[in-house]
């Protein structure tokens, strides 16, 4: 399965390999990166539907990702992956904007990354 | 009886007295007996005329005491005689008689033919003539009781001068007992000297009087006039005085002329003065009055002779009457000094009925030739005087009143004026006192104002330093939510790679524990590595958190005020991301774009790194707020560049713009476009204190409403 994770951060992607060391290993996940909305959206273009499930987190420098998530939504409606948005700040506002937008799943970071896996899991 | 004047005058010096029938003297009374009638004269010259038995039948008679004027055949001859029968009872036989003449020209007296007294020199030559017009006290004896004859040879030369009015005698010639003509000619000379300079005296010093009123205030015209009148008539008596002096005839009677003319001047004048002290303008009647009084003078002097004497008493008796219309005419005027010549005439009315009913005592009395009669006469002659002068002397007395109540009135207004001044100056003091206690006051409240100016200003500025440490607060608060994010990112890498290392660890270890030949040296080796790189990241990002609290601490401690060379691009960036997470912390919704276009080659400057950093906090914010209500379009963009030895920070946003009107106060104090309670206002205030004061930069502001703003900082790098 191919998961975009999508966040400003740069360590996220070392700290994705190693949290799912196993399951990149055994071959059930398979992770891409973006560092920001704008990437996100040029590499969605370019594989087109071969990601299933995204993850990105909403504060981000220049396109947000809800703006994201809205760009997805009303521009690719062919293929609707699963979408998950992450944020530092859990607030009920940011939850209930994502959610009209289309969003599947609302994380709030620190992630608990079993949890994570549960869900990524379930959603295959 | 030419002139009232002279009249009492000759009043005073010959007690005229008429004898009808000769008879021979018994006895003389002590003013003298005049032997003015039953003489009988003849023009010519013949020593024979004196003989007693000449015959004299032929001779006319004459009253030889009148003027000479009466006689035009004398003063044609030049020269005459006059003889009379002179006779004494047995009491004055041996007595010695005095005689006394009067005469206007010279005389040879003869008794019964015999030469007894020469008068002068007697002459119808007048280069021989001298004239004699005064002589007393002749002794003269009658043996017996018969008829003597007296006759006299008197010459009158044409060369004499004398005015045809004059009063003066031919020839008077008196009898005075010879014990007695000692006192009478004493008292007689007493009482006409004592009359006559006793008002040469008076005029003189009212004269005087009036000459210094003149004197001292040129403008009482008055005063010169009634100095004049005064003076004038001083001059009337004294020249009258001096008349009696003169023994020769001519001269006698030029000083009698003068006077006479003088009398009149002085009475005119008198007039003259009145006009004047009651301002009165001279008109028609002042003129008709002076012409009839030239008229009545010159009448006098010539001897022209009017029925009723209407040539000389209706002019002063008009002037009389000028002077009661003049006064009335005042009176209606309302003028202060009408009343005084009022007075006079009342004066002059009491003095006229006084001397008239003392006049009428004196003939009831007897014929003026008893001692009573003559104090009644001297008393009714000064009451016709005072009556005459009243007016002149009450003018002078009314003008000496009026000088005197001017210099009451001015005493009195000095008194005042004095009063006035003290008490002027008094309240000057007053005042003076009043000024300097309200100054005193004002001194005081000045001092507590101050002092409580003062107060104020402390207390305004620890509110100042407490408002700049709650703006340094309320940065700090708008950043703490900022901080806690960039603190909660690397504080998740921190905790999420050392969990992962622990997990690691454990399957190292299981590795470990497995026997030497399942063991994986490829996946131990692979494990130790990632536990490296986690080591490394947790590092770095416990170095990244720290380095976030200790920029923090920075911020908020107090400004140590030492400038660092410090790399304003890093700075810059590390506070865009501040200010944006801390916008984000507090506005969930807020979305924006910001990016940093930042010169590579930026030196670095000498900056207060905690101070800088919230200039550069303050106006990235400021860049965000305004691009609030863009929903995500809105960019906030800092971009550094070096011109020349000063490095520009320029933090532009697309948003709102800065109203024109707004743009002129946005560096001023306490000034805030945010709603109360929101913003401190002193932000930019601060901003542009760190930046010019602090730092000798400059911070300007570019902006256009509805387009953008552009906040540029320049700082000088050398």
């Amino acid at each position: 399965m191919k998961i975009l994770v999508v966040d400003d951060e740069e360590d996220v992607r070392v700290l994705f390999q190693q949290r799912f060391r196993r399951e990149i290993r055994a071959g059930e996940f398979d992770f891409n990166f973006s560092g920001s909305g704008e990437e996100a959206l040029s590499y969605l273009e370019g594989q087109d539907s071969q990601a299933v499930l995204i993850l990105s987190d909403i504060n981000m420098p220049g396109m947000s990702g809800l703006e994201l998530l809205k760009q997805i939504r009303t521009k690719s409606p062919s293929a609707p992956p699963v979408v998950m948005m992450i944020t530092a700040y859990g607030d009920q506002e940011s939850h209930a904007q994502a959610m009209r937008l289309g969003a599947n799943d609302f994380l709030t970071k620190p992630l608990d990354f079993a949890e994570l896996k549960q869900k990524l899991k379930s959603s295959i | 009886m030419k002139h009232f004047l002279v009249v009492f005058i000759l009043l005073l010096s010959f007690q005229v007295q008429g004898q009808k029938k000769f008879s021979p003297l018994d006895s003389i009374p002590v003013y003298g007996y005049n032997l003015s009638n039953h003489w009988k004269w003849k023009t010519g010259d013949n020593l024979l005329w004196a003989k007693p038995d000449f015959d004299d039948s032929q001779w006319e008679r004459m009253d030889i005491s009148e003027s000479i004027e009466e006689f035009p055949k004398l003063r044609e001859a030049e020269i005459a005689w006059f003889r009379r029968p002179i006779q004494v009872t047995e009491a004055l036989v041996n007595q010695t008689l005095s005689i006394s003449v009067r005469q206007m020209g010279a005389s040879e007296i003869y008794l019964d033919g015999k030469l007894v007294y020469k008068l002068g020199v007697v002459s119808k030559k007048a280069e021989v003539e001298k004239t004699l017009s005064e002589v007393d006290a002749l002794p003269i004896v009658l043996a017996d009781t018969n008829k003597h004859i007296l006759a006299v040879r008197y010459s009158f030369s044409k060369s004499n001068f004398y005015y045809p009015g004059t009063n003066s005698s031919v020839f008077t010639l008196k009898i005075h007992d010879a014990r007695t003509i000692g006192q009478f000619l004493e008292e007689q000379t007493n009482r006409s000297a004592g009359f006559l300079y006793f008002f040469t005296g008076i005029f003189l010093l009212f004269a005087i009087l009036h000459f210094s009123f003149y004197a001292s205030n040129r403008t009482r015209k008055v005063s010169l006039s009634l100095g004049i009148n005064m003076l004038v008539l001083t001059l009337a008596f004294f020249l009258r005085s001096i008349e009696s002096y003169q023994y020769n005839t001519s001269t006698r009677e030029i000083f009698g002329l003068l006077s006479i003319i003088a009398t009149y001047v002085g009475i005119f004048l008198i007039n003259v003065s009145l006009y004047k002290y009651l301002n009165q303008k001279f008109g028609v009647i002042f003129y008709i009055l002076a012409f009839l009084v030239l008229g009545g003078l010159l009448s006098y002097i010539f001897n022209w002779n009017l029925p009723y004497a209407l040539d000389s008493w209706p002019a002063f008796l008009l002037l009389f009457v000028d002077f009661i219309r003049v006064s009335i005419l005042a009176d209606r005027r309302r003028d202060a000094n009408a009343k005084v010549p009022i007075y006079s005439l009342i004066v002059v009315a009491a003095c006229a009925a006084a001397g008239i009913i003392i006049i009428m005592i004196g003939g009831s009395v007897g014929t003026f030739n008893g001692g009573s009669s003559s104090i009644i006469l001297s008393v009714g002659v000064l009451v016709i005087i005072i009556m005459f002068f009243s007016i002149p002397i009450g003018l002078s007395l009314s003008l000496v009143r009026e000088y005197t109540r001017t210099h009451q009135a001015l005493s009195k207004k000095l008194a005042e004026v004095e009063k006035l001044s003290a008490e002027n100056l008094r309240h000057e003091q007053e005042k003076q006192q009043l000024l300097a206690a309200q100054n005193e006051i004002l001194e005081r409240q000045v001092s507590e104002r101050t002092a409580e100016l003062a107060q104020s200003l402390e207390d305004l500025k620890a509110t100042q330093t407490q408002l700049i440490q709650s703006e340094k607060l309320a940065s700090l608060g708008e950043l703490t939510a900022g901080i806690a994010h960039e603190i909660q990112n690397p504080l998740n890498f921190v905790n999420n790679f050392s969990e992962l290392s622990r997990e690691l660890i454990e399957e190292l270890q299981e590795e470990r524990s497995k026997d030497k030949a399942d063991r994986d040296e490829g996946l131990e080796e692979e494990l130790l590595g990632d536990i490296s790189q986690n080591l490394e990241k947790i590092n770095h990002h416990g170095k990244r958190a720290s380095s976030i609290v200790k920029g923090m601490l920075e911020h908020s401690r107090a400004s140590s005020g030492k400038k660092e060379p410090t790399d304003i691009n890093a700075l810059a960036d590390e506070y865009l991301r501040l200010a944006y997470h801390g916008i984000r912390a507090k506005d969930k919704s807020f979305n924006a774009d910001f990016k940093t276009e930042l010169e590579p080659n930026l030196p670095k400057v000498p900056v207060i790194t905690q101070d800088f950093g919230r200039v550069l906090l303050n106006i990235i914010n400021n860049a965000f707020y305004a691009i609030k209500d863009k929903t995500g379009k809105g960019q906030v963009i800092v971009k550094t560049s070096k011109i020349d030895d000063e490095i520009e920070i320029r933090i532009s946003d697309n948003g709102t713009g800065i109203p024109e009107h707004v743009k002129a106060k946005i560096f001023q104090p306490f000034f805030t476009t945010k709603p109360t309670g929101q913003g401190t206002g002193l932000g930019l205030s601060l901003a542009y204190d760190i930046v010019s004061k602090g730092h000798g930069g400059s911070l300007e502001v570019e902006t256009k409403e509805g387009e953008g703003t552009t906040f540029i900082i320049k700082l000088p790098y050398l």
